[in-house]
């Protein structure tokens, strides 16, 4: 993906026209947009009085330079976005994924008239309101009470419909008792509840949220998507989400638009979007694994060398739910040891707990001798966990007595498959393994 | 090959003269709002509307900030009444001191009240240059996390304000009141225009503080500046003592060079309506003159960097 897609609606062919009188205009439409920065480049470190002296004195035309609004494709220009091309359409809910830096933060500012772009246009037709942050102006010395009614009016609200909906907001937000308190004094938790509370309360026909629910605990966390999700669902209204996690994308979004270096993707089907996403990480992702931390129990060079993964005979990390799975390990440098060696791969969740482990000793029996360099491969037909993200754990022992220990040697992305047949999976926090198993009333 | 028929979608028919116009485009989903997002330059002028519609906003960052500001003094809303009177303490005791009640015309007025008149007024402009100037960079995250109407937040800064300069005013009558009983001054019929120049320093505020709040955002140099400048700006704008004294002494080219500070002619005009001063013509005509320049100015050039903020604070 060099070139950046323009998003086209999809056909060359014109829609026949009783479609378009009746399909309404996209509710958001976002042609050429662009947004450049000054960076202020670091200029080298003065070496001498008479050079800091002069780099003072020179400030102020830096300054005013920093200030202007002419962008040229001089280094000190940072484009954040660059030929942005999107349409949605009312009730689309549609996830901005990307890695960091690459502009999804910056539309959604742009989009929220926060700043304005360089060039370009957005069309924006309804209500809009934007969550970029949680608890936007709440102040700390006001009760909860009070940043209630604050925090909504910044938001947009009336001080009626505030009033109207106050009890919802608190029920909501569980603070329950703590409601004339100063927020100063709150957890951050129920810091978090309470300000998602009052947006979540919102009306707008357009929805804008950056990644804010990375705050606040797992249950409440859950209980946010729910409620955007019902609104959704119950209202019709049109959602844009930023998330680095790809669950919370996942469950709330239908398409996804991908961002990379300030250039966005064609809208896709959220899976798509977050499976071209992942993999775009991998490529980025050149750690080393000779280079990886370790435990060792000698002073000695790495042992586990290189680790791949493939799936479908393609080299990737990231397969479906159930799939099939081959795993290569390089080992190097064990020529010296006694000669019954065995070695572990572990799956471990993103809590740390190992979900399942395949060793050399327990599937195949297998003990091998140490040699300067040896591949071992290790295929698993069906691997059976629920959509998520999984590490590696490498081990290597020599009879009893651990050699090395490569705890994050790389990571294994399992994306949604329909392995039940019923559509469903639980999710990652419910379960890791996914059995089959037949359920009957009696 | 023929292309399809197509039957074009119609604009209804509105008559000859019609010309159409965005707002009633028949593509147009609904009439509701439609936003478009485009770069400006130059010039922007004030979205009015928009200033309506979020007009309660404007009472809850008022009503915020009256609220934090006194929560946890020990002695709260007192201290709007302490201040002003520590100050005309002061500033009434140099008067006394240097002896200004002898530069003023009979019947001479109470020195202590011919302060305050002054005194009064200034406090409120010192705020709108201090608390109006950092009224931005104090809501930092307002302006990078969301948006809103950001004139409201110097004007929220004047309002909260504006609710101290009308305690100080009630304490003026106060003091006012002790000379009326005790004897030594009367009101004339002059003292009605105390309105209208209570809304030329409104003005007068409301220009300063949309500039310094701007160019408080570009240049955060001014931070340092507008201690200064409400320093400075007492002793430039005649306040702790009378313009009469030039006059005295013969050097009327030094009063008139006063006429370019467009605070001198309110803070005098505040002393001849309260204590029946003669008026001072030149100053007060060019504060009017200069303090609708400043507000027309200060309200485009905010508008003018407004797009700015976001990206620099």
């Amino acid at each position: 993906m060099n070139e950046a897609p323009t998003c086209v609606s999809s056909s060359l062919i014109p829609p026949p026209s009783s479609l378009v009188e009746r399909m309404p205009n996209p509710v958001i439409e976002v042609s050429n947009l662009s947004k450049a920065y000054h960076i202020g480049l670091v200029e080298r470190a003065s070496s001498s009085f008479k050079e800091s002296l002069t780099a003072i004195l020179r400030a102020p035309g830096k300054r005013l330079k920093q200030l202007s609004t002419d962008f040229d494709d001089s280094p000190d220009t940072f484009w954040a976005l660059k030929d942005v091309n999107f349409q949605i359409e009312q009730g689309e809910t549609v996830g901005i994924i990307g890695r960091n830096g690459a502009g999804k933060s910056t539309v959604l500012k742009v989009l929220s008239r926060i700043t304005e772009p360089t060039s370009g246009r957005a069309i924006m037709r309804g209500r809009v309101s934007s969550l970029l942050e949680v608890g936007t102006g709440f102040h700390p010395d006001l009760s909860g009470r009070d940043n209630i009614y604050l925090n909504g009016a910044i938001l947009g609200m009336s001080r009626q419909e505030i009033r109207r909906k106050f009890d919802a907001i608190v029920d909501f937000s569980e603070i329950g008792q703590f409601l004339d308190t100063q927020v100063k004094r709150y957890s951050s938790g129920m810091y978090v509840r309470l300000a998602f509370s009052v947006a979540a309360h919102l009306d707008p026909q357009i929805m804008i949220v950056d990644e804010v629910l990375a705050v606040g605990d797992a249950a409440f966390q859950k209980k946010c998507l729910g409620k955007m999700n019902d609104v959704v669902k119950q209202e019709g209204r049109t959602i844009l989400f930023v998330s680095h996690s790809m669950d919370a994308i996942a469950g709330l979004c239908k398409s996804a638009l991908l961002f990379q270096k300030g250039r966005v993707s064609e809208k896709v089907p959220v899976d798509e979007g977050i499976r071209m996403y992942l993999e775009q990480n991998i490529g980025s992702d050149e750690n080393i694994l000779a280079k990886k931390p370790r435990t060792q129990h000698t002073a000695r060079d790495p042992i586990f060398t290189d680790l791949k993964v493939f799936h479908g005979g393609r080299e990737t990390n990231i397969i479906p739910s159930g799939g099939e799975v081959e795993f290569a390990i390089t080992l190097s440098g064990t020529e010296n040891d006694a000669g019954s060696l065995t070695c572990g791969l572990a799956l471990l969740n993103e809590r740390g707990q190992r979900v399942v482990l395949f060793h050399t000793l327990y599937h195949s029996d297998l003990s091998f001798r140490g040699a300067k360099q040896q591949t071992l491969r290790c295929k698993v037909d069906h691997l059976p966990l629920t959509a998520g993200r999984y590490h590696l754990e490498l081990i290597c022992a020599d009879g009893f007595k651990e050699l090395e220990r490569v705890e994050r040697a790389g990571t294994l992305e399992v994306i949604f498959a329909d392995v039940l047949g019923t559509g469903k999976l639980p999710n990652y926090n419910q379960s890791n393994l996914v059995l089959p198993a037949t359920w009957k009333e009696e | 090959m023929s292309k399809p028929e197509v039957p074009l979608a119609r604009a209804p028919n509105y008559g000859p003269h019609y010309t159409p116009n965005r707002m009633d485009a028949p593509d147009q989903t609904s009439p509701t709002n439609e936003t478009v997002i485009e770069p400006h330059s130059g010039w922007i002028g004030v979205n009015w509307p928009e200033l309506v519609r979020y007009r309660e906003l404007l009472s809850f960052l008022v009503w915020r900030d009256i609220k934090v500001k006194y929560k946890q003094a020990v002695l709260g809303v007192a201290w709007s009444v302490i201040v002003p009177l520590i100050s005309l303490c002061v500033y009434g005791g140099i008067a006394n001191v240097f002896a200004f009640q002898e530069y003023l015309s009979a019947p001479r007025p109470p020195i202590l009240l011919w302060m305050f008149a002054g005194l009064v007024p200034w406090l409120f402009l010192q705020r709108a240059i201090s608390d109006g100037g950092m009224s931005l960079i104090n809501n930092q995250q307002l302006m990078t996390k969301i948006y809103l109407p950001r004139l409201y937040l110097p004007m929220a800064a004047l309002g909260n304000a504006m609710v101290d300069m009308l305690i100080n005013f009630g304490l003026l009558g106060v003091v006012a009141l002790y000379y009326f009983l005790k004897g030594g001054w009367t009101p004339t019929w002059q003292i009605v225009f105390v309105v209208p120049l209570m809304l030329l320093l409104y003005v007068a505020a409301m220009g300063l503080s949309f500039f310094l709040s701007a160019a408080t955002v570009l240049y955060r140099d001014l931070r340092f500046l507008i201690p200064f400048f409400v320093q400075f700006g007492l002793w430039l704008s005649a306040v702790p003592y009378p313009l009469s004294k030039f006059d005295r002494e013969g050097l009327h080219g030094w009063k008139m060079l006063y006429a370019i500070n467009p605070l001198t002619g309110i803070i005098a005009g505040f002393r001849s309506a309260i204590t029946g001063q003669p008026w001072e013509w030149l100053h007060l005509t060019s504060s009017i003159v200069l303090c609708s320049g400043l507000l027309v100015f200060g309200l485009f050039y905010f508008k003018r960097v407004e797009r700015l903020f976001a990206d620099i604070a």
